[in-house]
């Protein structure tokens, strides 16, 4: 299975849901998004032509105007996984090295390409986490049965320590899967399940791995029973995030993920000093025969955007990226309330980093009946604008504030 | 590979008894039209039961050296002229010479009388597109049937790397599954894995034809953009032919190709042999001008320079063997044959040469026996029927289970500990594929001008995999699946004008049957997901087509041909791999209407021939199969609307005597975008429409010079000087219309030149040749970061006895 979902990584290219970013604005670390300038980019990493390849965009706005492939970007041979300020940090995905690099509509720049051989690298079990502006903390899971990671320095492209999680527990015909992970200070949450090689279907466990950062010691495994699947393809967006020293977590056994089925889909959360899941919280989303909750993209103050599917439209996997079934909500953990965004029902891309949050507007890139617009969400007035119309694109994996 | 020089050596050894109490004599002669007395060229001489044969010059002489002493009768023929038979006799040592006037026959100027004419020139004839190879010209060159092929007009072929790599073949711009291959009729899917285009050296071979489009019936399989078939030996008489080639890269390729028959008994013994072996170490140039950097780690960086190919060694072998009974009242030809192959790849890049491998490798060998059968007025006159029957073995598996991982400066030396190179996890998969194939064919000839053809196709596989380890969390192939496959082909032929127009209709009727296990679908039943089931499926689809060619004059002749054909969906395009590929059991066939319009020209002045050919393609291809990945867990195989590709071809060949050949030839192709809005989206419009397909060829072409030079240094020698060069314009890897034109990946053009002289002496028997490709040591990719061999060196010696007596 591994084999051809590596295959399908190859020929894959760089991905329909290529890597998304924590964008500058979903600061895990809990830090309140600093106003916004006026004379902030923002930069796309897009999917255009079929044949697809990869192309990085640059736009001074968000609100208006238009942003076309037509002999513009920089075709990119690089697997972005996330940006922070104007640097993407990506792999290339032919020669496994990690790459530091800028990008205008024009032409890539590399700043740094170092060799990366400590973890194994792939875009359906590898994830990552910003410790703080300097330091990201790159995942994967070896086969699905090996935990590994690998501490960056961002600055200085240098790997500061790397090695293998050995995290117990895996039950024999059994691999790890669904992964998520969150830090509150120096404590390193990886949450998971674990799914059957012959069936393919997940216990009904979410497990949670807390251990100490950066040693990567003390590792204390618990699990809770009444949800599984923390999530999946968390590389190509977001689905945890910590504010006031909790972190919040999303499961999500979509169709497209698993073969998992009549499971929760709803936000958990672990407390501050805590090696379990919070037993009296648990916030479930949606109604989970019609639908299917995607993504946890932070925008500040305890909310996030989540993305919302109709289910009962989902024929098979091909159905999300052609069926216009995707609404965005804004969540607020605490309160546990949702809020839906009041744009056209969008198709395609549902694990794509494209929200952003900006001087209080969140920009969601969404593929409507009306085009594909990047749109504006008043979080005080609750008003949507149509923004920047975005042109020859099949599909937005990456849209972050440089 | 010990069987295979056993064999060898008694083939050899069998043969040698007859050889070396040769006596041997030469004919020569001059044809002339009883009419007016004008020499006539491109007259066939052959001699009667034997393998010898030549054409006249445009002098109208012929010559013909190494035949055995003894009497034989000599059949001469010509266009619009009636065959004439003479007996001659050859004394030993002492040249015979002949003269011989052709009257011409009752038809009219223009007429196509194909007796007489190479089997080439017949089929060139024919109303079919087709480039028909003679490959005799080549056999001193130490060349495999994709070199031969890759000069030849409207083909292209994309190899990764050296000997025995991966390659992409295409015909006027359909390629890879839409592309069928035969060997003597015979799909070459039935010949295993270890039997492919770039390892058959070209002395097993008579010639080859590659039809493009429209395909005849008699080959029944589902080619949707046209076919090529290898034709093999196909003489009665007696022959060895044995060469051995050395060359850069420790490049070794050994064939043999013998033949022999007791006239007496009727009995035939046959054997075609070869071995292939190249370190393919060749070196790999950074080049980041064309975006094919070589990176290399060192001291925990990365630099960019040079690297040696490490993990290419590439090893094959094949040995077929023969024995046939002819000239019986039951049978004019009953033949049982074994066919045993086996190779020994090492894997040294993926998809890009930025992927290094350091020890996956694949192993495989095959065997399979094989019925046939022959026989002209088969129950009733003029009926004639030939049969087939085979039944393969075909074996192989992939090692990955390296310790460490590797770049192109070695081993890195940082453990794997649970990966293999290509997959997650240490494997070792053992993959077994059968196969059995029937074929029959009847022909009738209703009259002179009139001819029926019927055939009928049955191919049955099973494809099954062991992975030996046990790590294989799952294994899509645990169960065998089956594919069967009956294809009916019936073609009506019909003479008219006084046979200056011929036409072949024909249609073609495919039955599908496929069994599958633990196929995914989705399921609606208790909400929605995925579930496992196996699968049955059965379908019949009708293509049908007509290929006509019409003589102007002479020497002018347009030629047109259309075919509606298919290509069945594999069981993994149509049930997935019952793991993450899932079924869509809504998958059609390929489907295309493919047309060539050309014409051909044929003139002489005195010793200068010209011939010119051209034609326009078309194809009109819907429902594409292609592999469509969602980024989920699971993607299947879709098909894609419509592509039409079109464009032109074109060759010139000039000869002068026997002194001089050339030809140029060259292809232009048009294919593309033809989608306005993406994912048929109106409010979002496609940029690329009317964009060029990417990442394929659309302009290339070929220069081939040949020079003669007989008698030089000693009687009864030639000497050869062979010149060939290929250009292939450079073109996107993406969209054009897509990106800024300073970041978009280039497949850089590339002008590969090839020279080669071969001296022959003794009458043919004895032949040395050196060759050098890539002349000019250029970096040649035919995929973008795939870097292909550079400058090389080859030495071929060749020891070619023809039709020799036994007795």
């Amino acid at each position: 299975m591994f084999s051809k979902l590596k295959s399908t990584a190859v020929l894959f290219s760089a991905g329909i849901i290529a890597t998304l970013a924590a964008c500058s604005k979903s600061n895990p670390g809990g830090e309140v998004e600093p106003p916004a300038q006026e004379s902030a980019k923002y930069g796309f990493v897009v999917q255009a032509g079929t044949p697809a390849a990869t192309y990085n965009l640059v736009a001074n706005s968000l609100t208006e105007g238009t942003l076309t492939t037509a002999s513009n970007g920089a075709k990119s041979n690089y697997a972005a996984i996330t940006s922070k300020g104007e640097f993407y940090y990506g792999i290339d995905t032919d020669s496994k090295t990690l790459v530091k690099y800028t990008s205008d509509n024009s032409k890539i720049t590399v700043v740094k390409e170092i060799p990366f051989p400590a973890i194994s690298w792939a875009y359906y079990s590898s994830f990552y986490k910003w410790k703080d502006d300097k330091t990201l903390v790159l995942f994967s899971s070896d086969a699905a049965i090996q935990f590994e990671y690998a501490i960056l320095d961002v600055e200085n492209m240098k790997i500061t320590s790397s090695g293998k999680l050995n995290i117990p527990g895996l039950m024999d015909g059994y691999y790890f899967w669904a992964y998520n992970a969150a830090f509150i200070g120096d404590k390193l949450y990886l949450a998971y399940t674990q799914e059957n090689n012959d069936t393919g279907i997940s216990v009904s466990k979410t497990y949670l791995a807390s251990m100490d950062y950066p040693s990567m010691s003390n590792i204390t495994v618990t699990q809770d029973d009444r949800f599984t699947f923390p999530s999946h393809y968390t590389l190509n967006v977001q689905s945890s995030f910590t504010e006031d020293q909790t972190a919040y977590f999303i499961t999500s056994p979509t169709i497209w993920s698993t073969k998992t089925t009549g499971e929760p889909f709803g936000i958990f959360r672990v407390q501050n000093n805590s090696k379990e899941i919070d037993p009296t919280y648990f916030y479930e989303l949606t109604d989970r025969t019609k639908e299917e909750a995607v993504g946890l993209t932070y925008v500040g103050n305890n909310r996030a955007v989540v993305r919302i599917l109709d289910k009962t439209k989902i024929k098979d996997s091909d159905s999300y990226g052609t069926e216009y079934i995707t609404s965005f909500y804004l969540v607020d953990v605490k309160a546990q309330t949702k809020t839906k965004i009041n744009i056209p029902l969008a198709k395609g891309t549902p694990f794509a980093e494209n929200v952003v949050a900006d001087g209080g507007n969140i920009y969601i890139a969404a593929n409507t009946a009306e085009g594909y617009y990047v749109y504006q969400y008043n979080t005080s007035s609750q008003a949507v604008s149509r923004g920047l119309k975005l042109e020859g694109i099949n599909a937005v994996n990456k849209m972050v504030k440089l | 590979m010990s069987n295979f020089r056993a064999i060898s050596t008694c083939v050899l050894l069998s043969f040698s008894s007859t050889l070396f109490a040769q006596q041997y004599g030469v004919l020569q002669g001059q044809i002339k039209s009883s009419k007016d007395g004008s020499l006539l060229h491109s007259v066939s001489i052959k001699i009667k039961n034997t393998q010898l044969g030549t054409t006249s010059d445009p002098s109208g002489n012929f010559q013909l050296s190494h035949i055995p002493f003894g009497k034989y009768k000599v059949l001469i023929s010509a266009v619009g002229y009636t065959s004439r038979e003479v007996q001659i006799d050859i004394p030993a040592t002492v040249t015979t010479k002949i003269n011989i006037d052709l009257d011409p026959s009752a038809q009219r100027l223009g007429t196509a009388q194909v007796d007489g004419k190479s089997e080439s020139t017949k089929l060139k004839e024919t109303g079919f597109a087709v480039n028909a190879i003679e490959t005799r010209q080549f056999a001193n060159l130490n060349l495999d049937i994709n070199q031969v092929l890759s000069r030849s007009l409207g083909v292209n072929i994309r190899e990764s790397a050296g000997l025995g790599s991966d390659f992409k073949f295409s015909i006027n711009g359909l390629s890879e599954k839409q592309v069928r291959f035969f060997i003597d009729g015979i799909p070459m899917e039935n010949f295993g894995s270890g039997l492919t285009l770039n390892n058959i050296p070209v002395n097993l071979i008579e010639r080859i034809e590659v039809f493009k489009g429209a395909v005849p019936a008699y080959l029944g399989s589902d080619a949707l953009g046209g076919a090529v078939n290898i034709i093999t030996n196909q003489s009665a008489g007696n022959m060895l032919d044995a060469s051995l080639a050395y060359g850069s890269f420790n490049t070794m390729r050994a064939a043999v190709n013998g033949q022999f028959t007791d006239h007496k008994t009727g009995l035939s013994l046959q054997l075609g042999a070869f071995h292939n072996l190249s370190d393919n170490n060749y070196w790999m140039r950074n080049n980041p001008k064309n975006e094919a950097p070589i990176k290399v780690i060192e001291n925990e960086g990365i630099v960019e320079r040079d690297a040696k190919r490490f993990h290419d060694r590439y090893r094959s072998d094949m040995a077929q063997f023969e024995i046939s009974l002819s000239d019986k009242s039951w049978a004019d030809k009953i033949s049982l044959g074994l066919t045993y192959s086996d190779f020994n790849k090492e894997i040294q890049t993926g998809a890009s040469q930025n992927t290094v491998y350091g020890e996956l490798r694949k192993i495989g060998n095959y065997i399979m026996p094989s019925f046939k059968y022959k026989k002209d007025n088969f129950l009733i006159e003029k009926l004639n029927m030939n049969a087939y029957a085979s039944y393969g073995i075909d074996k192989y598996r992939v090692i990955d289970t390296a310790s460490q991982s590797y770049g192109w400066g070695g081993g890195t030396g940082i453990p794997l500990a649970i990966s293999g190179e290509l997959n997650d996890i240490k494997t070792i998969y053992h993959y077994k594929n059968k196969s059995a194939l029937i074929r029959t064919n009847f022909s009738y000839e209703l009259d002179e001008f009139n001819a029926l053809n019927l055939n009928y196709n049955f191919a049955h596989s099973s494809r099954s995999a062991e992975e030996e380890l046990g790590n294989a969390k799952s294994n899509p192939l645990g169960t065998p699946n089956t594919i069967s496959k009956n294809i009916l082909g019936l073609a009506y032929q019909n003479l008219a004008l006084d046979k200056r127009l011929s036409t072949s209709i024909f249609t073609k009727l495919y039955n599908l049957g496929t069994f599958a296990r633990d196929v995914v679908y989705f399921s609606g039943s208790d909400g929605n997901g995925y579930t496992n089931k196996d699968t049955r499926f059965n379908k019949n689809y009708i293509g049908y087509g007509l290929a006509s060619r019409f003589s102007l004059r002479q020497n002018l002749g347009i030629k047109a041909s259309y075919e509606r054909t298919y290509r069945l969906p594999e069981s993994e395009e149509m049930f997935g791999d019952g793991i993450n590929i899932i079924a869509n059991n809504k998958l059609k066939p390929e489907n295309s209407n493919n047309i060539n319009l050309g014409f051909y020209l044929n003139q002489h002045f005195g010793k200068h021939s010209l011939n010119f050919e051209s034609s326009y393609f078309l194809r009109y291809a819907r429902d594409f199969i292609y592999f469509k990945p969602t980024g989920g867990k699971f993607s299947s195989y879709q098909n894609l609307d419509k592509t039409t590709i079109n464009g032109i071809e074109a060759e010139l060949k000039y000869q002068y005597a026997n002194l001089l050949d050339f030809s140029i030839n060259g292809t232009y192709q048009n294919s593309t975008n033809k989608s306005k809005y993406i994912d048929g989206q109106t409010a979002n419009p496609d940029i690329t429409y009317n964009d060029r397909v990417p990442n394929q060829p659309w302009l290339y072409g070929n220069l081939n010079l040949s020079i003669y030079k007989n008698n030089w240094l000693a009687p009864d020698t030639k000497l050869q000087f062979i010149w060939s060069s290929n250009y292939t314009h450079w073109y996107y890897l993406d969209w054009e219309s897509v990106g800024s034109k300073e970041s978009k990946n280039q497949i850089p053009t590339q002008f590969i030149h090839n020279a080669a002289l071969s001296y022959s002496f003794a009458k043919d028997k004895y032949n040395i040749s050196v060759e050098c490709r890539n002349l000019t040591d250029e970096l040649a990719y035919d995929n973008f970061r795939l870097q292909k061999p550079g400058r090389s060196f080859h030495v071929k010696l060749r020891y070619f006895l023809n039709s020799f007596n036994h007795n």
